[in-house]
Order: structure tokens, then sequence, then C-alpha cells
């Protein structure tokens, strides 16, 4: 493998970044990102989802029989978000009541899988691991840009804490506390994205 | 054993199976007294939220000092079940709280709920635990909700399945109704009929083992 983890770190998070290249793990892009804390946590989640399960499922890729490689993955990725979950159960209750069922999904986010599937089941643990940890902080930067956006807009606040001169210049969109907020940020992300970082 | 042969495989699957089972057990194992922990405080926070108290601070300490200074806890095993109940110390004719246990679309839905002395009203309604649908059914917990059933009449000369109504009704009478949750109306349904069912079920232990007549 020619790719150097600087390589394979820059493609997963700028050019081929798997939110706006292949649209992929946007449910909760959609869902988590009304409150940068949430998203903060949802982005741990998934990076050490991905790096687990891509540094795994590379370690075992000889081992694993073909016609059960699908479920393989699919039990590796579960265990570690199982173990995301109840972390963050313990650590941050309040913070697991609102993302929980979130934190749960992250074992439907089709890009952990599909890194899994596309790179990890071929390629040595090291690069496996760049890879899983450039698609995590790609998932992540969208998300992060988008609670950017949404909680100032939507509540007046970043990581809770008050804008400067809220009461004077602040008026609530609630459209951005709502899930089609995240739409609306997710196609001007996507649309910004493919115009200046991506080349077609 | 060949890779691809029917043993091998099953072998496989079987000892990874065991080896992340037992790695998620390990964890959950190890996280067990703070999940209790959180479990308490999360208990102890929304009954004191219910009753409208106030703490020291936002500790769980705090909660449960305020808990053990300010509630009177009864448990009472009643038709094969246990049910906490919870009055204010030091006052007559306290509002009366208990834990409700009902059913969602998915799994669970549990709180408490505090009542009038006479029954008559709701004074609150809180969520201990439900696993609805995000964005739609999940919206139970949403306090713009929450704050319909305070001070809601509960029709208890209606039928039992319509003492409270969540939801449009037939009868125009707006003081034992609140509006559904738009998009989850099964979710309201089924918390209509479980808050419905555990009231007269809270009725008949309040008649049966007459605990407010010894306040």
């Amino acid at each position: 493998m020619a790719d150097t983890p600087r390589n394979i770190l820059t493609q997963g998070i700028f050019s081929e970044n798997a939110v706006y290249r292949q649209v992929l793990g946007i449910c909760s892009a959609l869902a988590v990102t009304n409150l940068l804390a949430n998203t903060l946590f949802m982005c741990v989640g998934v990076i050490f989802t991905t790096v687990m399960s891509n540094v795994t499922v590379s370690l075992l890729r000889n081992h694993i029989p073909k016609r059960v490689r699908m479920i393989t993955q699919v039990l590796i990725i579960a265990s570690y978000v199982m173990m995301v979950d109840i972390v963050i159960k313990a650590t941050s209750p309040d913070i697991h009541r609102f993302i929980g069922p979130y934190v749960g999904l992250i074992i439907t986010n089709c890009i952990i899988m599909g890194r899994a599937e596309a790179f990890a089941s071929q390629n040595r643990p090291w690069p496996s691991f760049w890879d899983g940890l450039a698609a995590g902080l790609g998932y992540s930067m969208v998300l992060i840009a988008i609670a950017l956006v949404r909680e100032p807009l939507g509540f007046g606040t970043v990581l809770g804490m008050d804008l400067p001169g809220k009461d004077i210049w602040w008026y609530q969109w609630t459209i951005m506390v709502m899930p089609p907020g995240a739409f609306f940020m997710l196609g001007i992300m996507t649309w910004i994205a493919r115009a200046r970082l991506v080349k077609e | 054993m060949k890779k691809e042969s029917t043993a091998y495989t099953i072998f496989f699957i079987l000892s990874l199976t065991l080896f992340f089972g037992a790695g998620v057990s390990l964890v959950h194992h190890l996280t067990r007294d703070m999940l209790a922990e959180n479990e308490l405080m999360h208990h102890n926070r929304t009954l004191i939220k219910a009753f409208g108290l106030e703490t020291q601070g936002s500790s769980a300490a705090d909660y449960l000092e305020a808990v053990e200074n300010k509630l009177n806890i009864r448990k009472v095993v009643f038709e094969n079940r246990e049910w906490e109940v919870y009055t204010l110390k030091d006052q007559e004719s306290s509002p009366v709280g208990f834990v409700f246990k009902g059913r969602g679309i998915w799994d669970v839905i549990n709180g408490i709920i505090v009542l009038e002395h006479d029954l008559q009203k709701m004074l609150s309604l809180e969520f201990l635990e439900q696993h609805e649908t995000p964005g739609l059914g999940a919206r139970i917990e949403e306090e713009w909700f929450k704050e319909k059933f305070k001070g809601l009449k509960v029709d208890w000369d209606n039928e039992k399945k319509h003492r409270i109504i969540i939801g449009t009704t037939a009868q125009p009478d707006p003081e034992n109704q609140v509006d559904s949750i738009t998009g989850a109306t099964q979710t309201s349904q089924a918390l209509m009929d479980s808050i419905n069912r555990e009231l007269d079920a809270f009725k008949r232990l309040i008649q049966e083992k007459q605990i407010l007549d010894r306040d």
C-alpha cells in the first residue's frame, strides 16, 4: 500500500469525506447536531468505533471465512459500540439520555462498515488505523461544523454558554433546533465542500 | 482445518462471540457502580422536580438529602407489585406521588405522577425511563408536553380508560384532556392507556391500604 498516513488522512477528511461525498452517516448527522456537546460525544464514539473496528478487522482479515465476513464485521462493530454506549451512560448520563438511541445506531452507520469492508479487510493494521481515524475525523468535521451553526442560531449558545450580547441581537431560528435545520445545513455544506474541496 | 470449512466457520464465529461478549461484559462490570449511582441520582432528581422542591446544589448528595428530608417514602406491596408512594413531610393534605409503570410502542415508559391529596387533579408528570422514537414519541419528555399535565383534572366519573385523555375526544370536556403529539399518535395512545390504568390501580391501592388516612 503506497498510501502514507498523511494521504489517508487528507483523503478521508477532505477529498473523500464519506458524509458529503457518499452521503453516509447522515442519520446521526441530522439527529445530534443541534447541541455541540451532544455532537462531540457522538464524534468521539464514532472515531473510537471506526478506529477499533478497522484495526480489529484488519488483524483478523486472514482468518475470517469469506462467507461470514459481513456478520463478523457487524459483531465486531456492535461490540465496540456497546462499550462506547456503556461508558457514556456511566460517565455522562444526561447526555446519554439524549443521544443514547443514536449511539446504538452507530452500529448501522454505513461509514464504519464501509471502511471495514472496503479498506480494513484488505490492508494491514497500521494503514487501517489511519483510515479509520480519517473516516471518523471526516465525519466529525462535518458534524461539528453543522453544530457550530445550529446551536448558536437555535439556542443562542455555544457548548451551553450564552453568546455575547445575546439579549440584544439574538433571535431564535426554531428550524435550527429541529432536524430539518440539519438538512439545510448538510445541503449547504455539501455544496461548499464539493465546490471548494473536491476536484472532480 | 480449512478456512472455508463449516467446522472452522462455526469455531471462528463462536470464539469471536465469546471474546467480544466477555469484553462487553467486562466493561459493564467495571462501570456497574457508576451506573447504579447515576440511576439513583436520576430517580431522586426526577422526584424532586415532580414535587417542585428545591435543593442546596445539584450533586447526587444534594438530591438524596432533599428526598430524605422532605419526602415520606412508603413501599407497599399491592396486587403483586411493589409500589412506591411519596408524600411531603410535615404537611397536611400533602400532594401524593407514585412511580407509574407503563408501556410505549417500543419499550417501557416509567415515571412519576404527583396528584393532589384528594386525587382530583394531576400536579405533575415526569419520566424516569422511555425509549420512544427520537424526534417523535420521545417528545413526551419535552417540557411543553409535561407542562400540560399540571392541574389536569382526573375525571373519576368517566370510564376507566378516559379519566385523562391524550388526543381528541368526542366529549367536549377540555378539563381532563391534553393534545397528543403530532406524528406520535401511538405513543400518545399508549401513554394515555398506561396513565389511566395506573391511576385506577393507584386509587384502589390508596383506598384499600388507607395510605393517605394515616398522614
